[in-house]
């Protein structure tokens, strides 16, 4: 039995039970691609021909061909670099410590957004790769036996961290989603209309059978695996963030940029989870469990942390004032009011201001609003990156050697190529496999949706909680929350 | 139904002995430990802070707990609320630490914080830049102000709470919801920016950003500790029968997630300043690590992080009742030594020790504290009624 | 103590609609003291392993123990590369830094759990890729929650009982299912 708040809004809005589950979701896995599909696809692939063109370009040039000069040696690349980083934050974080922390809204949505997050750490690996300029020599970042005289990597160097952090994170996000989505594949399985197709899924799905050893065993390394992910979701942007804090450049070293930094990236994280899953949402017709309150609750998040992060620039800021360094402080009034001002306050307008407009309740819940926000969010995100490294770099200690940094064409088509990458990436996850996991909404579909009262429910995805606690109240008598069984729920 | 505990007077005496002991305690420290002045005053603000900061989070968490809809707490929310009844005496140390600066030459605030000294800045140029913030009359008016606000709130979520036991009803929940969002931004920055005023600023040329979201992780630990602590006080003395190792093993997930998070913003502290090797930021750990106070150091790391991280790692640990009480007592140590390392080597100095000023002050402190919790758990149903997530908490199993 | 049993026996398969009518039918059986042999369910059902007695995995352990094992392994790496065979003097820290080495420390300790616990996880469980399982009800992975009983002296008994407890449908142990286009593979264990 469900004991769950009357007043708790369902996470599954409509008619369904466990079989319209698993047929809802598993259409489009099932179905031939749409129309819509196809053309996104295509679009999606051209862009990543702009990328592939460019990345040519860079590597048969190389570095030259970018904007970069004697006094910005990070420029487009890093920023990049760093704010898909970022992105890939919200998959691990709503997988693990949503999980931990119990919020089973998490479960329609962690699936594809666990999905997004390994697309985006791929997207993300490009670039310090093909900073390298002779990208063939990548693996010296490896500690390999050699034969160049004993020339190991430095372990005490952050961006040799980031190898290791990045490498880890992305191995251990793969693992994680994978075992995740063997239940589900093997539903897909058992579904199969042809041989092959069972040969197939069952090949991917390990023998899957869902016997309570293997539930058993499946949900204790779940909740493990989070216990892992979680610190290593932090300690992932963490370590990026050690890129710029363990040098001594005023803008860069200071120690609030770890937690900073990672509460960025969850901000935008889910901000590019919100862009895509509103799209989602309607074309694969998921709205029944990908609901409004989903969104608000993700739009919740996204005010929360844009909030951090506006603490942590106001904790900057102050800091460079209260510190008497005044080099510390130069950068500052520079960033706000230097050559760069104009990305310092699209960066402040987009990640400060912008997401207080979800204080309106209205405005959360409204899915166009929340696309048109996080689509902000992203931007605001991307300048937040240009603008600690750039402004920091730009105008530095000698003032004879100042300059600014004009990104050129091959810096722009990398961009967008990854960004048509990441999208080829998605169209074809959002093809073939189960873009929620299924099991994980069964388990959840009693205890959200069942001794929920019916006239709390109004217009298509609304649920009235002050009226569902008045007819909860009014069914159970007064004493409904004063519960007779108190003291007798032992196990 | 009516679930209430009796304040007895054997409490109220165990308490108030507890306080006065401590008084007693404190004369004895002035006997024998005369001339004292900064290891006096730095003790007054330790065990202030000690507890007032875990009363703080105790109406934040609240606040958490609304704005998530977190409904395990539910059962045991007359605690959160009872500690924060205790804020106002916060109010007490700020202004008693202020008035007494004007005693004398070594008292008060002049006896913790270097920037109330004319004559040091005077020759100090950085301090003459910073004297727009780290003045005395700007510094009271800001630990009073946040102090008064985060009380309110602690008042408020108390009233509404009691009220909804009368009424049932939306109408409290709908208002400690609103309360919520407003109180935690606004705690979020304020406290942040308090413990730049109260405990950064005793090194007046140090600075470190993170320092704020560090003694949050501190506070947010010791107040689960707390938590823990009277939930099994409570039970060992045959109350709150609808609290059970579910709730104990969530109070202390908290304590263990947090003291790793404590050890990350340690970390991120510590390891930034140790590579960069600024001159502006090394001498506080510096004079951390060397003399007396290394051992020191590393117990305060192995307490505070590698204590709970093993004592805590495997499931049943977190919800066996002596086991926790156990860690509890731990924490509560860990904390106390993690604060002792940040204001004492400042105030103290060389007269820095552990004697009667240290248990005196802390005695004294608790004794008030656990009479305010006490009479204000005391004072109504300790299962708060018709909450409107109460019964998520009363069938909570994990 | 867990009363599922691994051996394979005489054994009937009973298939149920609802997950609640399941677990009320287990927790009778149990009180019967029929033989459960195993149980299939689309989703992970909470509070099974109670009805059932299965027992916590220990799975926890194996974590740990590959934990100490990838701190171990992070430790030599980065002790023998950097301390050991080529010491060098990077501004002036020591040549075996603690704290520097500590994020690869860390990540090491990370990554070595998670794939060490979920190989166990994957070979204690049997799961490898081109395994062909046994399946008593496709539907098992999707609506249906299938039961597996021991068929003892009582087997009218326990059909009867089955039928009154909300079975849906009870067949004989058969694995193939006919309704499919295609036989599925049978692999005797």
């Amino acid at each position: 039995m469900s004991h769950e708040a009357a007043i708790r809004e369902p996470l599954i809005f409509g008619e369904t039970n466990y079989s319209v589950i698993t047929d809802e979701i598993c259409a489009p896995a099932e179905a031939k691609p749409t129309k819509h599909w196809y053309i996104g696809f295509t679009i999606a692939m051209l862009t990543l021909c702009i990328g592939i063109v460019s990345f040519y370009y860079e590597v048969t040039h190389g570095i030259g061909s970018w904007g970069l000069n004697k006094t910005i040696g990070w420029g487009f690349d890093i920023t990049n670099f760093v704010w898909w980083i970022g992105i890939g934050h919200a998959g691990t974080l709503i997988s693990a410590i949503l999980l931990l922390f119990r919020q089973d809204w998490r479960n329609s949505i962690n699936r594809s957004a666990e999905a997004m997050t390994l697309f985006a750490v791929v997207c993300a690996g490009q670039f310090p790769i093909f900073h390298m300029g002779r990208v063939w020599n990548a693996f010296f970042t490896l500690p390999l036996p050699n034969d160049y005289g004993p020339l190991w990597p430095n372990f005490n160097s952050a961006l040799l961290w980031d190898v290791f952090a990045i490498s880890t994170y992305f191995t251990v996000s793969i693992v994680f989603w994978y075992t995740g989505i063997i239940p589900d594949l093997a539903t897909l399985r058992d579904r199969a209309k042809s041989k092959t197709r069972w040969h197939i899924f069952n090949f991917f799905s390990f023998g899957w059978t869902g016997s309570i050893r293997q539930w058993n065993r499946f949900e204790l390394v779940s909740l493990i695996l989070a216990g892992l992910a979680t610190p290593l979701v932090l300690s992932v942007h963490t370590i990026v963030s050690f890129d710029f804090a363990t040098s001594v450049l005023p803008g860069w070293h200071t120690t609030i940029f770890p937690p900073y930094f990672v509460a960025g990236a969850i901000f935008s994280g889910f901000a590019m989870v919100l862009t895509l899953l509103i799209i989602a949402r309607k074309v694969m017709r998921l709205e029944k469990y990908i609901t409004i309150g989903h969104l608000e609750a993700m739009s919740k998040i996204i005010t929360l942390t844009g909030t951090m992060v506006g603490i942590a620039y106001g904790t900057e800021f102050f800091m460079a004032w209260y510190s008497g360094y005044s080099y510390e402080q130069f950068t500052f009034i520079n960033r706000a009011f230097g050559p760069y001002w104009w990305s310092y306050w699209i960066m402040i307008s987009c990640n400060v201001v912008s997401p207080q407009l979800f204080w309106v309740r209205k405005f959360r819940r409204s899915p166009i609003f929340i696309f048109i926000m996080s689509i902000f969010v992203n931007i605001g995100m991307w300048f937040e990156r240009f603008v600690i490294i750039v402004t920091s770099l730009h105008r530095d200690f000698l003032p004879s050697s100042w300059a600014m940094y004009v990104p050129t064409w091959v810096e722009f088509g990398m961009f967008v190529g990854t960004i048509g990458l990441f999208f080829v990436l998605f169209f074809l996850f959002a093809k073939y496999l189960p873009v929620i996991a299924i099991a994980e909404v069964k388990m959840i579909y009693k205890k959200t949706t069942h001794g929920k009262p019916a006239g709390a429910y109004h217009g298509e995805q609304d649920y009235d909680q002050d009226k569902a606690y008045e007819l909860a109240a009014a069914a159970h008598g007064h004493g409904h929350d004063e519960h007779e069984t108190v003291g007798e729920h032992h196990h | 139904m009516i679930r209430r505990i009796e304040f007895t007077s054997r409490n109220k005496t165990i308490f108030m002995g507890a306080s006065i002991l401590g008084v007693v305690l404190i004369i004895l420290g002035l006997i024998v430990d005369h001339n004292q002045p900064g290891r006096f005053w730095a003790n007054f603000l330790l065990s202030g802070f000690y507890f007032t900061a875990f009363s703080v989070l105790a109406v934040a968490f609240m606040a958490i707990q609304y704005l998530a809809s977190g409904a395990w707490s539910s059962g045991i929310k007359r605690i959160f609320e009872a500690m924060g009844m205790y804020i106002p005496v916060g109010i007490g140390v700020i202004v008693v630490i202020f008035l007494a600066t004007f005693i004398g030459e070594n008292n008060g605030m002049h006896a913790i914080y270097e920037w109330t000294h004319a004559d040091v800045v005077k020759n100090d140029v950085v301090l003459q830049g910073k004297s727009g913030y780290l003045n005395m009359p700007f510094w009271l008016i800001r630990g009073v102000f946040f102090l008064a606000i985060w009380a309110l709130a602690g008042r408020a979520y108390r009233k509404y709470s009691l009220n909804e036991d009368e009424v049932g009803g939306m109408l409290n929940y709908n208002k400690s919801f609103r309360l919520s969002a407003f109180f935690l931004p606004f705690f979020g920055f304020t406290f942040c920016v308090a413990s730049w005023d109260w405990l950064m600023s005793i090194q007046p040329h140090w600075y470190s950003t993170i320092f704020g979201v560090n003694v949050f992780a501190s506070s947010l630990v010791g107040c689960m500790t707390l938590t823990n602590l009277i939930i099994i006080i409570l039970k060992k003395n045959g109350k709150m029968e609808w609290v059970n190792e579910n709730h104990m093993h969530d109070v202390s997930k908290f304590m263990f997630g947090f003291s790793i998070f404590w050890c990350y913003t340690w970390v991120s502290q510590y390891l930034l300043i140790w590579y960069a090797n600024l001159p502006e930021e090394t001498p506080y750990y510096l004079m951390r690590m060397h003399g007396g106070w290394k051992s020191l150091f590393f117990i305060n790391l192995s307490l505070n992080f590698f204590a709970p991280f093993l004592l805590f790692m495997m499931r049943d640990a977190k919800r066996n009742l002596n086991w926790v009480l156990f860690v509890c007592i731990v924490l509560l140590l860990a904390k106390y030594i993690d604060w002792y390392m940040i204001i004492m080597p400042m105030t103290a100095g060389k007269d820095s020790g552990f004697g009667f000023y240290e248990i005196g002050f802390w005695l004294f402190f608790a004794g008030i504290f656990a009479y305010i919790v006490g009479a204000s758990l005391a004072k109504a149903n300790l299962l708060p009624k018709n909450h409107p997530y109460l019964v998520e908490s009363l069938h909570h199993d994990i | 103590m867990s009363i599922i049993k691994i051996r394979r026996t005489n054994c009937i398969v009973a298939v149920f609609n609802d997950d609640e009518v399941l677990m009320g039918a287990l927790r009778k059986s149990r009180e019967k003291g029929y033989g459960i042999i195993e149980v299939f369910t689309p989703f992970p059902v909470h509070g099974i392993e109670r009805v059932l007695g299965v027992k916590r995995s220990n799975l926890g352990v194996a974590a740990f123990a590959f934990g100490c094992i990838g701190l171990l392994f992070g430790l030599s790496l980065t002790g023998y590369t950097n301390t050991f065979d080529w010491p060098m003097n990077i501004g002036g820290k020591p040549i075996w830094p603690l704290l520097s080495f500590m994020p690869i420390l860390f990540e090491c300790t990370v990554l070595i759990t998670a794939l060490g616990m979920v190989a166990t996880y994957l070979c204690i469980s049997r799961l490898a890729p081109g395994v062909i399982p046994v399946i008593y009800e496709p539907r098992s992975t999707a609506d249906k929650f299938v039961v597996l009983l021991e068929i003892d002296s009582r087997a009218d008994e326990i059909r009867n009982n089955m039928k009154a407890w909300g079975v849906e449908e009870l067949r004989d142990d058969v694995h193939v299912d006919h309704n499919m286009p295609f036989p599925i593979p049978f692999k005797l264990k």
